[in-house]
């Protein structure tokens, strides 16, 4: 999991992302994280029971999602090689949705 | 369901929920087409109906191709009342449908003659005479806010969208414009969501999880991803490489303002 590594590093990087989570689809537990403020744990753990859900867990046919809504969007990419595992970007509304897939993508490509 | 107004390449889809359902489909075309249009309705194995249609009347049958052409319909302009074409409109209808339950929709702008507001059959009076029914295109404001939030969508996205599929998460009626394939590949993706409780599961504009615009990428080496999103009840799916789904999303925060 280099990926753990990295996650502020990402988060820094897209500066419209605020919540940068990795997780484990398959336990529902975040295994690491980088927030911009304050972030309860029920919050991250909602966001872990999401993306499982919407990917489908560990084997599920969805490997990238997007979900927009006024307030946010959010960005769930499963992990090359640990389909169990997932990143999770929680974005400003606004964000430029291809950059964030595409740093997304290269942030899990590097770890692998 | 609001009907978009928007012509992909080849023209819409309309789908039935079964064969034989399809006439209330045709009626509600036919009823929400107010502009003067020569609309052609093409179905399988090569059969096709040419229509002149406006106000929601059908003012004549142009040319039909690969269907019975009855006698004294085609090339007549069609009268009010008139209880025979009526009649024999219905049989053309059912023969271009056949076993199907969907048909491909053009519509092209007609600048010529038909201006008569009141000749023709209108989509009401043949529904009656041919004892069906249709939801007319007298939508609440809503729908119409809906609808055009769908059309400003799809027009800003026409260039770059492989192919749409407009339906809702509880019914197999829908539309959709693009290569068959494509629209096929949709529908039949967006059945499997509604059979197993998925359509309207996170993606839906209700409060409680307004989630309104979803993207799936399905297979790690989809060239395509598919598109969800949805407003006042109605689900959009759209077929879209990946390049542009920046476009796309911003075409629909346009669209949809918050």
């Amino acid at each position: 999991m280099a990926i753990l590594q990295h996650l502020e590093e990402l988060r820094l990087g897209l500066p419209a992302v605020e919540i940068v989570a990795y997780m484990d689809l398959r336990s529902g537990t975040v295994l690491g994280k980088s927030v911009a403020g304050d972030e309860p744990q029920e919050r991250l753990d909602a966001l872990c029971a999401l993306a499982g859900d919407v990917l489908g867990g560990d084997a599920g046919e969805t490997d990238e999602a997007v979900m927009m809504r006024s307030t946010e969007a959010l960005v769930l990419r499963r992990a090359p090689g640990a389909p169990a595992e997932a990143l999770c970007l929680v974005c400003a509304p606004d964000v430029d949705i291809s950059q964030v897939m595409e740093g997304a993508r290269r942030a899990l490509d590097a770890a692998a | 369901m609001a009907s978009s107004g928007i012509a992909g390449v080849g023209g819409r889809m309309i789908r039935a929920g079964g064969p034989g359902a399809l006439l209330p489909r045709i009626l509600s075309e036919i009823d929400e087409t107010l502009l003067p249009r020569q609309v052609t309705l093409a179905a399988g194995n090569d059969r096709s109906v040419v229509l002149s249609v406006t106000n929601g009347r059908v003012l004549r049958v142009n040319a039909v191709d690969g269907v019975a052409d009855p006698e004294g319909l085609t090339g007549e302009t069609l009268e009010p009342g008139d209880a025979q074409a009526m009649a024999s409109l219905k049989a053309l209808f059912e023969d271009l449908a056949g076993d199907e339950d969907q048909v491909l929709v053009r519509q092209e702008t007609v600048i010529d003659d038909l201006d008569a507001a009141q000749a023709g059959l209108s989509a009401e009076s043949l529904a009656k005479a041919w004892e069906t029914s249709f939801v007319p295109a007298d939508l609440s404001e809503g729908e119409e806010l809906a609808g055009a939030a769908i059309d400003t969508f799809l027009q800003a996205t026409q260039d770059v969208v492989t192919a749409w599929l407009m339906t809702g998460p509880e019914t197999s009626e829908s539309e959709g414009a693009g290569p068959a394939d494509a629209v096929d590949e949709l529908t039949a993706f967006a059945e499997a969501r509604r059979e197993t409780g998925e359509a309207s599961k996170h993606i839906t504009d209700a409060k409680d999880e307004p989630w309104s615009f979803l993207v799936l990428r399905r297979g790690a080496e989809a060239a395509d991803v598919t598109v969800i999103v949805a407003v006042d009840g109605i689900l959009l799916y759209l077929s879209v490489g990946q390049e542009h789904l920046g476009k796309v999303a911003d075409a629909w925060r346009t669209a949809v303002p918050a």
